[in-house]
């Protein structure tokens, strides 16, 4: 027995393991004495040589991947952001919507060195952070986001604090450069990139499309037009002092959406501030009973079908008794007018026997026609669905003759009013600018000479001495329009509610030249006006909306090529029934 | 730094200890490590401020000064060491070994806790870790007894190997350092390995360690949360790694330049644990390339020279002593890439951190002191010899 193992049974171990332990430590001392080339030193250090070259290798490999080949860039450096959504522009290229580049605050608690300071701080600096939101971030265990649409200055004076564990990632925020103005066309999109209303609800996903391409989007709107028809209409506002009011400028033949005004309005950057009423764009998303601009229709119907020429003459002495119910006239005249005077006296009565003459059956297939019974055909979502008859009889027959018993859209009623002036094609409204001379086609609802008839009698509504539209007569410009002063409908009283009513007034200029003259409605409608003493107490459609609509038009005149003829000042002799007659002359 | 500033201060035939000493060390080794004690030095001035400010010191250089303070002392320590015999390097080990033991013993009762560990004794604002110094000496006096063991004279080698293994890792796994154990445990089986263990053994042991190393993912929750994490980065918080991959992804080729780095302010522990991703960021690729390549050079260089040496002993221990400074580098490294779970592991001579320090000093210095050329040290035939020592 060996030193070692003697000392080893001195220490009283047991003598297996004593043996086991020499077993094993003779095997390991034959293993080197046994010369074996893979039990060799050298070869095993070398062996380990080797892995360590592997090893080694590996991290020049790892460091070259992780510092050229990796996509790690985060809150520190930040790799430039691509906008989510293109550029809005108007028809002349002014840029009404843009992403632009924002930072969102991170705050990471396990970095930050002063709670109390960091809190203070930030709270001091951004009016807009929410306390309790901070605190969350700030008692948290991770980098939390607290506040985004932060504006290089906002996060420049962050940066100034100085605080640690304070960072930003850039994010796209959409913003509107000229907040309300042409707010409810435009619309806006929600933070996270995608179109709540308007044109960014319309064309979501092309405006994410060309987003990538860099492309912008020009809208049909024209600023200057809209710039105006704003103004002409918050005075109106401003003075009447409606619920609601909208503005219109379209063009008849192209069917593009120059102008479309909504009150109230609201700011597009801060949608969130606005309620869903100020939001709600009125011209396309609000029904009304417009009343008496629907008398252009019923005209227009009636001449088309040949049921009656201009100078048709209806008994307007009376109350037309119509079943259980008697229709009066507003401005009651008292006498036999023609088809020409019932239009300017806006006659209830004769429109309601002419509606009658119609007939229920053709009124109702012309009203499709002119697009009355469905959503008016534009892009935006808002479009709204209108509440027409139940049943086309005599009874609705005579009330949607004169605008009752029939709720459409402001759009609807400017396409129906396009297709009845442009030569007779109802076409889509739009609010994506057109090529320039772009025909646009669409079916055929109304004959040419319609068009023009219609045109003429609207002109002399403007341009005569007893027309209701007289106060839009803007001196060369040649406008005709119609007057619509419509009551609402009163849930309280469960009847039509004579203080509440829409007024309106519908014009179209130039109304001078042959059929294919460029020419643009104007609708300038306020929901429940108040009379002032400047409108005598009245609030109907001539006295409120006229004045506001023939201010438009010579404001927007200049804009739209439309130069002043004061030759024109006359009505235009309407087309008594000779189609070759018509033309040059005019 | 050094006590010679060139090599004409000594003549070839200058037999006094200093000129022997610079005759017979390494010098190249030398050489490459004062450039990283050097490089060291250059990173702690990077880091230092924000670390400083972090910790609300006062002084921004607080750190790099006490870096400069370490790496004199480590320099020191590693040139005194690397003038011992190889009698003198197995005494030192012994001692070393047993100090280093006594303190961790005593560490629980005067210890200084720090992130849930007890590993620290604390001299006014300097921690020592005895720990740091007992894994060189472990390696040197396992070695020997493998060395003695193989002699066939009576002397239970690889028991008692063992029983200084068991002790040792006994220790680190009560204050709890999963980290020195798995260190101490991967030199210990590269040393046991080299010197010889048939292949037989070598599966056994193989599929212990694996058992082991299993077993503490298991019994040490914070070991378990880290190896998670690295599995599913997506769930897990992975801080420290994410900034250290922007990091380096910043630096690029050539780096954000000298004191521009950003992580630095982000991440806490960078002038420890994280100093490569500081330096990758600062100075960019070029730098961790030549940083890799400093301490391939180091292991390569140090292993072919075990190598080379004659005596199994010396083999074996200088050998395992670079083994102990390769995979320190190279899992430090991988960290701060993200190829391995996080551990927190100092990178050699270029974090800060005084025990880290002075244990490299000591270790580089032992190992230095083994492969010095001696009569006799080196076989004089080039390449792998036939057979064993004994052939």
């Amino acid at each position: 027995m060996s030193l070692g193992q003697q000392t080893f049974s001195r220490l009283g171990l047991p003598r297996w393991l004593i043996e086991r332990m020499w077993g094993l430590e003779h095997a390991f001392e034959r293993a080197r004495a046994s010369g074996r080339a893979e039990d060799d030193t050298r070869l095993r250090i070398f062996f380990v040589l080797a892995l360590f070259c592997l090893g080694f290798l590996t991290l020049a490999i790892g460091a070259t991947r992780a510092a050229l080949f990796s996509d790690a860039r985060g809150g520190v450096g930040g790799a430039p952001l691509g906008a989510s959504r293109a550029d809005l522009v108007d028809r002349n290229g002014r840029l009404l919507a843009a992403d632009l580049l924002h930072y969102g605050l991170y705050v990471d608690p396990r970095e930050i060195w002063d709670t109390a300071e960091t809190r203070r701080a930030l709270l001091t600096t951004l009016p807009d952070l929410d306390p309790a939101r901070l605190e969350r971030a700030l008692r948290g265990n991770r980098r939390i986001f607290v506040l985004g649409a932060l504006t290089p200055a906002d996060r420049n004076r962050v940066h100034a604090l100085g605080l640690p564990g304070v960072t930003f990632e850039p994010e796209q925020r959409r913003v509107y450069p000229l907040g309300p103005t042409a707010a409810h066309v435009i619309g806006f999109a929600d933070a996270g990139g995608e179109g709540v209303a308007g044109v960014e609800a319309a064309f979501n996903d092309e405006v994410r499309g060309l987003a990538r391409n860099g492309g912008v989007l020009p809208l049909s709107i024209d600023l200057r037009v809209q710039g105006a028809l704003e103004d002409e209409l918050w005075k109106a506002v401003a003075e009447f002092k409606p619920v609601g009011a909208v503005g219109l400028v379209t063009d008849i033949h192209t069917g593009e959406i120059l102008g479309m005004a909504s009150w109230p309005v609201y700011d597009p950057n801060k949608p969130g501030k606005a309620g869903v009423y100020a939001q709600t764009n009125r011209a396309a998303a609000t029904v009304f009973e417009m009343g008496s601009t629907f008398k252009g229709f019923t005209v227009a119907i009636g001449l088309d079908a040949g049921i009656a020429t201009p100078e048709t003459t209806f008994d307007a002495r009376e109350p037309y008794k119509l079943g259980y119910r008697t229709i009066n006239d507003y401005h009651a005249a008292r006498k036999v007018l023609t088809l020409v005077e019932v239009f300017q006296h806006s006659s209830n009565i004769g429109t309601a026997k002419l509606g009658v003459g119609i007939g229920p059956e053709r009124m109702g297939k012309y009203f499709n026609g002119l697009g009355l019974t469905s959503p008016a055909k534009v892009e935006l979502i808002e479009s709204a669905r209108p509440l027409t008859p139940k049943v086309w009889n005599e009874d609705a027959v005579a009330s949607t003759s004169f605008g009752h018993g029939i709720n459409v859209s402001p759009l609807a009623l400017a396409r129906a009013y396009g297709a009845v002036l442009n030569g007779g094609k109802l076409i889509p409204l739009t609010v994506r600018k057109l090529e320039p001379g772009a025909k646009v086609d669409g079916p055929r609802v109304m004959s040419e000479r319609t068009s023009l008839q219609m045109l003429s009698i609207m002109r002399a509504n403007v341009a005569g001495e007893a027309g209701s539209g007289r106060s839009a007569n803007i001196p060369g410009l040649a406008v005709g329009g119609k007057t619509g002063t419509g009551e609402k409908y009163d849930p309280a009283i469960r009847g039509y509610n004579h203080q509440r009513q829409v007024s309106s007034f519908a014009a179209v200029f130039p109304t001078h030249g042959p059929i294919d003259t460029k020419r643009y409605f104007v609708l300038v409608l306020l929901d429940e006006p108040r009379g002032t003493a400047a409108s005598a107490g009245y609030a109907t459609g001539g006295w409120v909306a006229a004045p506001a609509a023939g201010r438009v038009i010579e404001r927007i005149a200049p804009f739209l090529g439309v130069n002043r003829r004061p030759e024109l000042a006359q009505a235009i002799p309407v087309d008594m029934g000779d189609v070759e007659a018509m033309g040059e002359g005019r | 730094m050094k006590p010679v500033s060139h090599a004409h201060a000594f003549a070839r035939s200058d037999r006094s200890p200093l000129g022997v000493w610079w005759w017979t060390v390494d010098r190249w080794m030398l050489g490459v490590v004062a450039l990283l004690i050097g490089i060291g030095v250059l990173m702690s001035f990077a880091a230092s401020p924000a670390a400083a400010a972090r910790m609300n010191i006062g002084d921004p250089f607080h750190f790099a000064v006490r870096q400069c303070v370490f790496a004199g002392a480590a320099a020191f320590v590693l040139l005194t060491i690397s003038m011992l015999d190889v009698k003198g390097v197995r005494r030192a080990a012994f001692f070393i070994w047993l100090f280093a033991i006594a303190v961790m013993i005593a560490l629980p009762f005067i210890g200084h806790s720090a992130k849930g560990a007890t590993r620290w004794l604390q001299f006014g604002s300097f921690t020592f870790q005895p720990s740091e110094y007992m894994k060189p000496a472990l390696i040197i006096l396992v070695a020997w007894m493998f060395a003695e063991g193989q002699k066939g004279q009576g002397v239970p080698g690889v028991s008692i190997a063992f029983g200084l293994y068991a002790i040792s890792v006994g220790l680190l796994l009560i204050q709890p350092d999963v980290g020195q154990t798995v260190l101490i445990t991967v030199a210990f089986g590269a040393a046991f390995w080299m010197a010889g263990v048939p292949m037989s053994w070598v599966m056994l042991l193989g599929a212990t360690a694996i058992a082991g190393l299993s077993s503490t993912y298991f019994l040490f929750p914070h070991v378990a949360s880290r190896v998670d994490r690295f599995l599913s980065p997506d769930k897990a918080d992975t801080h420290q790694v994410d900034r250290a991959a922007e990091a380096i992804s910043a630096g690029g080729f050539f780096g954000r330049g000298p004191g521009e780095g950003v992580m630095k302010r982000h991440v806490p522990d960078l002038h420890t644990d994280f100093i490569y991703s500081v330096g990758a960021e600062e100075y960019g690729l070029i730098f961790s390339l030549l940083l890799v390549a400093l301490f391939g050079f180091v292991v390569v260089r140090g292993l072919y020279r075990a190598m080379k040496l004659s005596d199994p002993f010396e083999q074996v221990a200088a050998a395992g002593l670079f083994v102990l400074v390769g995979q320190q580098a190279i899992i430090n490294v991988a960290v701060n890439l993200n190829l391995i779970p996080t551990k927190g592991m100092t990178l050699p001579f270029i974090s800060y951190g005084g025990s880290s320090m002075l244990a490299m000093g000591l270790t580089m210095g032992l190992a230095l002191a083994l492969t010095r050329r001696r009569p006799g040290a080196y076989t004089p035939t080039e390449g792998l010899a036939k057979a064993g020592a004994y052939a």
